[in-house]
């Protein structure tokens, strides 16, 4: 914990104020401005010494935000415990210290800060801080800093404290046209079938002997009848489709040709494949499907199709956590590829790359981002016509472009 | 929210007070009618149901208008530019009140208020102004603590909105996170905060040196009129002492000899002897040489050696409200004292008894005077000083005019107007004469009145004593007691002003006389004998008494109770100066000094029996230094000692434990509290919610080096800790080595 008092201009005018004050009671031995000139005096003491014993004894900790998505707000929440016995604490800002890490926090959202107006003695409040992602990937803290200026606003005094946490930053989510999905799974090669468990479809599964509280219905009386004891049908359970969305990174970044008409680099159109992938598995994952990840190039083992809320921000912080700047490792691509029933979509981010044998693959690209998305998902008003321009201020390009 | 929604309220009347205040300073009825009106009138328009601001083109329109209007009243009062300066914050401030407030408006608002009043600091020193400067100033600390949560809440809600994009309607609404019981703890603390800032001001009000850097700024007005009780000159063309204020001077007792009050008032109380006339209606104190009366603290001291012994005296004993330098006394005074030894100035001439200006403050002294000295006493309290030298070069008054009155009444008596030569029969004369003058002063046509604003509008070239004898005919006691001493100047006779008090109103339940400010009086003295002075008093005494009537309603009694106040206030804090402050501080030296000096005598004679009973010689003390200081030394390691062990016994939780093992512990796990010290140091503190272990793999992330310090420091204190396993030489090595690392890794010096 560092401790640090600073001041700011405020102070420097008080400072002249009290000078100015001082003068012109010495010159007419004016005693009520002897009276306020103490006043003034008494003031700049208690700002140095009362933020002082404010920040003593106080416990801060940095609550696990879990995860963020770019465009959407992210709650960091601060427990600041005052263990003091008598004094409470007023007017607290919380702020995260910018990190000097490639992964530090502020590469990817603006600065925010939390305000906590009071903590009675011994108590602990939660003060929460609204930051807004603007990029995907890995944000890492390190020092969470508080301030307080109470009482009269003149001397800053700060502690630091250090907390290492780190969170990830989910790929912006667009909402894709409808069709897309269906065009993934034509009915004749992957559609309802059988599953490996028993469940409430129409499907024969098999036979169990029966069991207090089974229907009538569901017993097999004529089996019964040969057997002499009851027994009941079971259906299957059926089985939904499958989708196993490959984002092919083997090309490295430098060596992608960007788009001259478009005015992307590569780079952008790495991250806009990277956020078409992610909106196929969310769109995906709505409509009732399993869905599985690959990521050739980058040395992420290959995610399994499954269906669950779990599974999906699994993918997705497979999506965030994936480094551009790391080193590729090429390869030529997960050979159960053929093997899987399931609708198979190969992203790449400028030039397709033919991956497997099956002729019901459908290759994209980065930019085909403008022409399925209809429209960025949440409240911020993004649409794929304006991403040029908004990936540009993501990478840091411009400020002013936003 | 209550808190915070309470601000703008408390805000506006804190502007409000300050508006009040300033123009309370510049006692302008109209000016805090119009503004006061003005600012009241600005709540309802911003803040009632339909409220709204003034538009910034308009606030900056009237802005620059009044600004133009400072330049025309710059122009009128050229003279009063704090008035205008005070007065163009005025406007400022009643503008201001009726536009937008956001955060940064009420800190200008907050500012306004403060310059208004210092302003009025500068300008007026009233008991009304101070106690509303006294409830401006707590007020202000409240709004000030209020406005810097109310201000930290309008930043940060500023602060949210730019962070989240424009059109987002779901983001969380910034509310103000707070605890149970805010309302009481808020207003307790601002309590304590007041208290312990008040009594900071007055520590450095009272310390700040008196006297130095006066006159800094020369042409800075100045608004303390300092209550100076007496004023040893007479201007009859400007400024007097003359007035119809309440405010308390002094109280004084009047006992015989027996100790008995006396009650038959008046009683005059002489306090300046002003001998010398100088044109234009100016009466000044001729200097003298004084005679240094060295009285001893509660011992009544002779004004003179060889004073023949008091057989009929009066004994007066006065209490001072205000500071005097001239000590007021009835009759002739023969000897006086005070609670503290003091060094008295005695004017032999004028038998006027002063303290030196340098003596600190004199508030209470008694004095023992005779009605009727006899010769002896007069000629011993002379101290052989020639009266009639004094008088040859004494300037006297000579105006044709009075001259020919004196000698007219003089011949309307059948008196000669020749100074007769012997002097047994000039003194005879001298009385005589005076008396006439005195009775022709009460008979004529001539009015007591304290209204002479239209006498000082007349020729300032026209004698002021001619000016009263012939023309207006109204004046107050000093303008009768000037027309009296000048009549006996033009015809030869010694005379002299005397100015002091007149003690009419007696209080029965403190049996003693009130001497207010209205009581200040002027009368005359005429010399009736080698060293007698006979007083005559011209103005008018049914004219007088009606004037000094004791007040009797309830307007009168409040306005004494006021003037108490006042007086209080000003003597104790506004006229608190450099003299009261030697006094404080003799006062507080004095016990400190005693006990600390005794203290340290105590300590010497003790070191000197023990080395006189060891037989040590000077070698003695040089050990008994060396030994002195190494008890100092081990005292403080003691206490450090055990505040490590308590630290050690409460961040290690080894409550629990006892005997071997506790000890063990206390001994061998410093290490573990140094590391703690030198991470919190260094900016990286363990919470106290993580384990140790667990804490050092959260750092490899960012600082794996002082991951790594610490990888080792945790590994030996887990296996020391929980694994009872006693360090060993190596372990303590290795822990020692990792902590200077990590400290100097972190650049914290242990």
């Amino acid at each position: 914990m560092i401790q640090r008092l600073r001041s700011h201009l405020p102070f420097l005018f008080y400072l002249g104020l009290t000078i100015v004050i001082a003068v012109p009671a010495m010159s007419n031995q004016n005693n009520l401005l002897f009276w306020v000139f103490g006043v003034l005096v008494a003031g700049l003491t208690l700002s140095i010494v009362v933020p002082f014993w404010m920040l003593r004894g106080l416990e801060i900790r940095r609550l696990d935000p879990q995860h963020g998505a770019v465009g959407e707000p992210l709650n960091v929440r601060y427990v600041v415990k005052n263990r003091k016995w008598l004094m409470p604490v007023f007017n607290l800002h919380l702020e995260d210290q910018p990190l000097d890490h490639p992964r530090g926090w502020q590469r990817l959202m603006k600065p925010a800060r939390a305000w906590i107006m009071h903590i009675g003695p011994g108590d602990s409040v939660h003060g929460d801080a609204v930051y807004w992602p603007k990029r995907r990937g890995e944000a890492r803290y390190c020092q969470v800093r508080v301030r307080t200026s109470f009482p009269f606003g003149l001397v800053k005094r700060t502690i630091t404290v250090a907390q290492d946490q780190h969170t990830l930053i989910f790929p912006r989510l667009f909402e894709l046209r409808r069709g897309l999905l269906s065009s993934l799974t034509p009915m004749g090669l992957l559609g309802m079938r059988v599953s490996q468990h028993t469940g409430s479809g129409d499907d024969y599964y098999g036979l169990r002997e029966y069991r207090p509280g089974d229907s009538l219905r569901r017993i097999a009386w004529k089996r019964t009848a040969q057997i002499g004891e009851l027994v009941c049908i079971e259906h299957a359970n059926p089985s939904p489709p499958k989708i196993r969305v490959v984002l092919d990174l083997n090309t490295p970044t430098d060596q992608l040709q960007g788009s001259r008409a478009e005015g992307l680099s590569g780079k952008q159109l790495e991250e806009m494949a990277i956020s078409l992938a992610a909106s196929i598995v969310h769109a995906a994952h709505e409509s009732g499907y399993e869905v599985g990840l690959s990521l050739p190039g980058t040395g992420t083992a290959q995610i399994a199709m499954r269906r669950s809320n779990w599974h999906v921000n699994k993918i997705m912080a497979a999506l965030a956590s994936i480094d551009l700047q790391a080193q590729r490792i090429v390869s030529t691509g997960p050979t159960l590829l053929d093997a899987e029933r399931a609708g198979l979509v190969v992203i790449s981010p400028a030039r397709v790359t033919p991956m497997t044998s099956r002729e019901d693959v459908l290759y994209l690209t980065g930019l085909h981002l403008r022409t399925l998305a209809v429209g960025a998902l949440g409240w911020e008003t993004v649409t794929y016509a304006s991403l040029p321009a908004y990936e540009s201020v993501m990478n840091g390009e411009g400020e002013e472009a936003a | 929210m209550r808190l915070l929604r309470s601000f703008p309220v408390l805000a506006f009347c804190l502007m409000l007070l300050s508006l009040a205040g300033y123009c309370l300073s510049q006692k302008s009825l109209v000016l805090l009618l119009v503004a006061g009106t003005l600012a009241i009138m600005s709540w309802y328009v911003t803040e009632g149901p339909r409220g709204r601001t003034l538009p910034s083109w308009a606030s900056h329109l009237l802005v620059l208008g009044v600004s133009l209007n400072v330049l025309f009243d710059w122009y009128q009062n050229q003279g009063d530019w704090m008035g205008v300066l005070g007065r163009y914050a005025v406007w400022l401030t009643v503008i201001k009140l009726y536009e937008r407030k956001s955060a940064r408006d009420y800190s200008q608002l907050l500012a306004f208020s403060f310059l208004l009043m210092v302003i009025g600091s500068l300008q007026s020193a009233d008991l009304l102004f101070s106690l509303v400067l006294l409830v401006y100033t707590a007020l202000g600390v409240y709004v000030l603590l209020l406005h810097q949560m109310h201000g930290a809440f309008e930043r940060e809600k500023d602060e949210r909105n730019n962070v989240i994009p424009r059109g987002y309607r779901l983001a969380p609404i910034l509310k103000p996170v707070i605890g149970p019981r805010v309302g009481i703890q808020f207003r307790l603390f601002a309590l304590i905060l007041g208290s312990g800032g008040l009594v900071l001001s007055i520590l450095v009000f009272l310390a700040f040196p008196r006297g130095k850097g006066e006159d800094t700024l020369p042409g800075l007005p100045s608004a303390i009129k300092r209550r100076v009780a007496f004023l040893d000159q007479v201007n009859l063309k400007g400024g007097s002492r003359i007035t119809d204020s309440r405010r308390p001077v002094m109280r004084v007792q009047i006992l015989n000899q027996n100790g008995v009050p006396l009650t038959g008032a008046p009683f005059l109380l002489r306090a300046g002897v002003l001998d010398q006339y100088h044109a234009g209606g100016k009466w000044r104190a001729a200097p003298h040489e004084p005679v240094v009366i060295e009285a001893a603290a509660n011992e009544f001291s002779p004004l003179a050696d060889n004073l023949e012994e008091e057989t009929s005296y009066v004994v007066q004993h006065v209490k001072l409200d205000v500071a005097f330098d001239q000590l007021p006394s009835i009759a002739t005074p023969v000897s006086i004292q005070s609670s503290s030894r003091t060094n008295f100035e005695y004017d032999p001439v004028t038998q006027v008894i002063r303290k030196p200006p340098l003596a600190g403050r004199l508030m209470a002294y008694d004095i023992r005077a005779q009605l009727q000295p006899s010769q002896q006493t007069r000629d011993t309290l002379l101290h052989a000083t020639d009266l009639d030298r004094v008088w040859r070069n004494t300037s006297r008054y000579r105006g044709g005019r009075v001259r020919e009155l004196a000698t007219e009444l003089l011949a309307g008596a059948g008196m000669s107007t020749i100074r007769p030569i012997d002097p047994r029969m000039e003194w005879s004369w001298n009385r005589r004469a005076a008396d006439l003058f005195n009775r022709h002063l009460h008979s004529s046509q001539l009015t007591y009145t304290l209204d002479l604003s239209d006498v000082s509008a007349t020729d300032p070239d026209n004698d002021p004593i001619a000016q009263f004898l012939f023309d207006t005919k109204k004046g107050h006691c000093e303008y009768f007691a000037s027309a009296l001493a000048a009549l006996c100047h033009t015809l030869g006779i010694q005379a002299r002003l005397v100015i002091g008090y007149v003690a009419y109103e007696y209080d029965e339940s403190n049996r003693e006389y009130i001497i207010s400010e209205s009581n200040a009086h002027a009368w005359v003295e005429v010399r009736t004998g080698s060293a007698t002075w006979e007083a005559f008093d011209p103005t008018p005494p049914a004219v007088l008494s009606a004037l000094h009537d004791v007040p009797a309603s309830l307007p009168d009694r409040v306005q004494r109770i006021w003037s108490n106040l006042e007086n209080g206030i000003g003597s104790n804090f506004l006229d608190f100066d450099a003299a009261l402050q030697r006094d404080l501080t003799a006062l507080m030296d004095m016990g400190w000094s005693d006990r600390l000096g005794a203290l340290w005598q105590a300590a010497r004679d003790w070191s000197r029996r023990v080395n006189e009973s060891f037989l040590l010689g000077p070698a003695g003390y040089i050990w008994m230094g060396i030994v002195a200081l190494a008890l100092l030394i081990a005292v403080i390691a003691l206490i450090k000692l055990m505040r490590r062990s308590m630290a050690i016994r409460r961040v290690l939780h080894l409550q629990h434990l006892s005997g071997g093992e506790y000890q063990r512990m206390l001994r061998q796990l410093g290490f573990y509290i140094d590391m703690l010290y030198v991470l919190r140091k260094g900016g990286h503190g363990k919470p106290s919610w993580q384990p140790p272990a667990n804490f050092a793999d959260s750092l490899t992330g960012t600082k794996p080096e002082v991951a790594e310090c610490v990888h080792v420091i945790t590994d030996i204190f887990y296996a020391s800790r929980y694994g009872k396993q006693p360090l060993t030489k190596l372990h303590s090595q290795t822990a020692q080595q990792s902590l200077q690392q990590l400290a100097s890794l972190l650049h914290v010096k242990i």
